[in-house]
């Protein structure tokens, strides 16, 4: 898998959505119902499956599933 | 700090509650004015035991000395808080419990409170990393305060002091944000009444 997929798999699995349903523009609070200790697990897992830190900033910006996925995008390739 | 923790002549309220945890982590949990008293406690009923501890030092220059001073007494120590970077010291302090089975200890209304009102950090760890929260109650005999936001208490060398160790608190894991709401409160009494307990304790 490539790291947008590893993200998507990784929302899709802390979401309890599948992949497909997930849409760049849906909000990780108010659509997927990411609160805060699954935030706190949605960042540790993204951190352990992606290989990689998240910065504060970085997590401050995660505000949609385009954000994580361009964030997995621009991740240099393992 | 080690001579401040070392010289206390601690005693320990509700120890079979941490011999109950056996090798389970826990996150230990203390108002911040304690938390010389709560280095007593972490030296001497956790981390002389053999059990990995992790602690959360601010990002400021207060922070900085604290971290260095925390790592010399062989604490793990995590860079971090409520106000600055704190979420990312609350993944590694899960990463702390879950991987290496570290417990934690915390200040939970540091690092500048509001005084003796928990932050939400210390109830979703818990949730998410699975383990409880163990409130601390911590009085010394005698002390004086400095003058910091929370006129934080230093023993003085050789005085009692007592820790008061109590319930530990489960987060179930699908609890809700009033869930947590109401265990914080919940923590915060206990956290007043073992401070209290602790109080009477010592002459």
């Amino acid at each position: 898998m490539n790291n947008v997929e590893i993200a998507l798999a990784v929302l899709s699995r802390l979401s309890e959505r599948p992949a497909a349903e997930l849409q760049p523009q849906h909000e990780l609070v108010a659509d997927l119902g990411i609160d805060s200790p699954k935030a706190l697990e949605l960042l540790v897992a993204l951190e352990e499956e992606l290989g990689t830190e998240i910065s504060d900033e970085q997590a401050a910006r995660m505000e949609k599933v385009s954000d994580i996925l361009d964030f997995a995008r621009a991740l240099p390739v393992a | 700090m080690r001579c401040v923790a070392r010289t206390q002549r601690l005693s320990i309220v509700g120890g079979d509650r941490t011999a109950a945890l056996g090798e389970r982590p826990a996150i230990f949990v203390h108002w911040h004015a304690q938390i010389l008293i709560a280095t007593a406690f972490t030296l001497r009923h956790l981390l002389d035991r053999g059990r990995p501890v992790a602690v959360i030092a601010s990002l400021s220059r207060d922070g900085e000395l604290g971290a260095r001073v925390a790592a010399r007494l062989g604490l793990r120590v995590e860079r971090g808080s409520s106000s600055r970077g704190g979420d990312a010291a609350l993944r590694r302090l899960h990463r702390q419990i879950t991987q290496h089975g570290a417990s934690v200890v915390l200040a939970v209304d540091g690092p500048r409170g509001p005084e003796r009102q928990s932050k939400p950090g210390a109830i979703v760890l818990a949730q998410v990393s699975e383990v409880p929260v163990v409130p601390l109650g911590l009085a010394a005999s005698s002390a004086f305060r400095v003058g910091s936001w929370d006129r934080t208490l230093v023993p003085w060398p050789f005085s009692r002091t007592r820790a008061a160790i109590g319930a530990p608190i489960w987060v179930p894991k699908q609890s809700s944000e009033n869930d947590r709401a109401t265990l914080s409160r919940e923590l915060d009494s206990a956290l007043d009444a073992l401070t209290r307990n602790a109080a009477a304790g010592v002459p």
